[in-house]
């Protein structure tokens, strides 16, 4: 089997992964009565119940519900959220780049950082720098994110009045918003990314608070996802040291740095990008807590604030649409390993 | 067969269990960071089997929090004599809070790793057994769960599920009443199950081809008889590693639920809803931001500690049992 098969036949096994995903969505509505889930589906908040249940066919056969509810996912409906009073939909449209920022602030050095260490602590096997390293992920991998994310929140907030809670200053916040009211709008937002909004409007110093205040929150992100990379980094890297062919660069008298950069790693590298959806999972339920505790204003933050007020349109809606980003990140991590390992391919 | 000689004949079989047990005792020893974790549990067992003595029990409920003095005064209080570690808001224990909060997390996170491995032992067992479309359909079934990033799968669930479940057997109609912790542990146990399944499946197809199975099936034991009496037991041991690492992951997703206001009740003792109500007094006043520390560093405190216990044991016990690591 050659690529291209090989990434047809992946590309069609995502369409029951998401048939899947649906389905389990759709059954945690079955636990609500049809009423309930009539006012969970309606897509604008006050229609006549009447009217949903008849649209969605709510006193109908489950599978005809279910026909019903997918046309209007399908068609990007995903109902209205009663805690900050907007539709599902644009509340996806509209927070996702603060969510996106924070993950492109954080993930590259949880990646990059992680299997540099992993690296180092498996070529320094059984040595201190090994074992401070093994300590610190297991640390790292037993914080709980939401205290970690309060005591830092705490030293830097309370105790240095380093920055404040949330996405920017109140300064940076008014600058933007008195924008919207202004008689000539004078900030644009091109992006969503307020970084490179800032940036592009000229105004760096909006761009270094807001950079300031993701320095927190990448920090608790990275603390604790890291660990993960480290741990796989290491064994992978610790096996691969084993394999014959490393045994044999090292027997002809390669240098150390040669064997371990040009030969080690590489066969290292590949079981650790098959491992990398767990990191997905794990940034996504990271997301959730330390947006709440740092008030940065992204998907997971609105998710958390609609499960405690019981928006269970939004909370179902973003279970769904984490679901499908997940489905999709792993599809991609799949081909990228496919494209770096032969063997997979040609099974 | 007399007592004696059937005592010998169960010694010489268990023996290699026994000597492979007092290997892997050995080597633990050997390493600090188990003995480390294996200390931290006994210190929480010790508490938790203590908890009535050292926080005496708040009768009829002794999982409810009691009120410092009764009053409900909304600002958090300092540690004193009456509560060592200070209170919550509206005067809740904090001391009493995290003793009995111990049994909370021992309970949280053994009956979901025992419901998600019964769980899973049934669907990857039945899966790998008798394979084809069977093993198709629930591998499927499984894969769905494993679509989803756990704690939010965990988050749906957890507003989901209803407070009240009648079940209608037509004579007569059974009631379950659940509490919000109940609600927990529940999707808690949906999101892990999947894991052990996958995890016992590998296993089962690894031993099912093994000679004794053949010999089990050729002498005509029943399937019942071959999965329980053969199969199982040679394919157990990966699950308890993976158990003791996962009561650590469980315990702190349990704590995270309660952090984001969906676990457990404001005044029960779990150590996630003492920093759930802490959160309003991270920053107190510009003048002394920091006066309520001991709202949420202790409760915190407590979590991490009892994770890294769970963790500690889990790595060393992996290394220990990893044939790829060992003896070398």
């Amino acid at each position: 089997m050659g690529m291209r098969a090989f990434l047809i036949r992946r590309i069609l096994l995502v369409i029951p992964t998401l048939v899947g995903v649906t389905l389990l969505i759709f059954a945690v509505l079955q636990f609500f009565s049809p009423e309930q889930r009539a006012v969970i589906l309606m897509s604008k908040p006050g229609a006549n119940i009447h009217d949903v249940v008849r649209e969605f066919g709510l006193d109908q056969p489950v599978w005809v519900q279910y026909a019903n509810w997918m046309k209007q996912i399908l068609r990007g409906d995903l109902g209205w959220s009663n805690s900050i009073n907007m539709s599902v939909k644009d509340v996806i449209l509209t927070r996702w780049p603060a969510t996106a920022e924070l993950v492109l602030f954080s993930a590259p050095i949880i990646i990059l950082l992680g299997i540099y260490l992993g690296i180092k602590s498996a070529v320094h096997r059984d040595k201190p720098l090994d074992h401070a390293t093994r300590v610190a992920s297991i640390i790292g991998w037993s914080l709980p994110s939401f205290w970690f994310g309060t005591i830092l929140l705490a030293i830097f907030w309370g105790g240095l009045h380093w920055i404040t809670r949330g996405q920017l200053t109140t300064d940076a916040t008014l600058y933007i918003d008195l924008s919207k009211a202004a008689a000539t709008p004078y900030f644009f937002k091109y992006t969503g990314f307020v970084t490179i909004d800032s940036l592009l409007n000229g105004q760096l110093w909006i761009t270094l608070d807001a950079i300031e205040h993701l320095i927190l929150p990448a920090a608790v992100l990275i603390v604790i996802q890291i660990a993960l990379i480290i741990r796989l980094m290491r064994s992978s890297m610790l096996e691969s040291l084993n394999k014959p062919f490393v045994i044999m660069a090292r027997a002809k008298g390669l240098a150390q740095n040669e064997v371990i950069n040009k030969h080690a790693r590489r066969t290292a590298l590949i079981p650790a990008i098959t491992m990398s959806g767990l990191l997905i999972a794990g940034m996504l339920n990271g997301l959730v807590i330390t947006e709440t505790i740092f008030g940065i204003p992204g998907l997971g933050n609105w998710a958390a604030t609609a499960a405690i007020q019981l928006d269970i349109a939004a909370v179902l809606g973003f279970a769904l649409f984490s679901g499908v980003i997940f489905v999709f990140s792993n599809l991609i991590v799949d081909i990228l390993y496919a494209y770096v390992d032969p063997r997979i391919r040609l099974d | 067969m007399n007592p004696k000689t059937r005592f010998n004949e169960f010694r010489v079989r268990i023996s290699p269990s026994l000597d492979e047990f007092r290997f892997m005792l050995k080597r633990m020893r050997k390493s600090p960071l188990s003995v480390v974790g294996i200390a931290i549990i006994v210190f929480f067992v010790a508490i938790a089997a203590l908890a009535p003595v050292l926080a005496p029990p708040n009768w009829p409920d002794p999982f409810k929090i009691p009120n410092v003095k009764g009053s409900f005064v909304s600002t958090p209080s300092p540690p004193s004599v009456d509560a060592p570690f200070g209170t919550t808001e509206n005067q809740y224990d904090i001391y009493y809070g995290v003793v009995w909060g111990s049994i909370t997390a021992f309970r949280t996170g053994i009956t979901v790793t025992l419901a998600a491995i019964i769980i899973g032992l049934i669907i990857g067992g039945i899966s790998a057994y008798y394979g084809g479309v069977i093993d198709e359909i629930m591998m499927r079934f499984t894969d769905i769960i494993f679509a989803f990033p756990g704690l939010i799968l965990a988050m749906a669930f957890v507003i989901a599920i209803p407070q009240k479940i009648d079940i209608n057997l037509g004579i007569t109609t059974l009631s379950f009443s659940l509490t919000r912790l109940d609600k927990v542990l529940i999707s808690l146990v949906v999101v892990g199950w999947a894991g052990y399944a996958r995890l016992i499946r590998g296993e089962v197809l690894r031993v099912k081809t093994e000679d004794y199975v053949e010999a089990a099936k050729a002498v005509g034991c029943s399937d019942f008889r071959v999965m329980v009496r053969h199969i199982l037991p040679n394919a157990i041991y990966p699950l308890m590693i993976a158990a003791s690492l996962d009561i650590g992951a469980i315990v702190l997703s349990a704590a995270a639920l309660s952090f984001l206001g969906i676990g457990s009740v404001i005044g029960y003792a779990d150590w996630g809803q003492l920093i759930f109500t802490s959160q309003n007094w991270v920053y107190a006043t510009p003048q002394a931001p920091l006066m309520y520390w001991y709202t949420f560093l202790i409760p915190g405190l407590f979590i991490f500690t009892f994770v890294l216990g769970w963790n500690l044991l889990g790595d060393a016990l992996r290394d220990v049992l990893d044939p790829m690591l060992r003896r070398r």
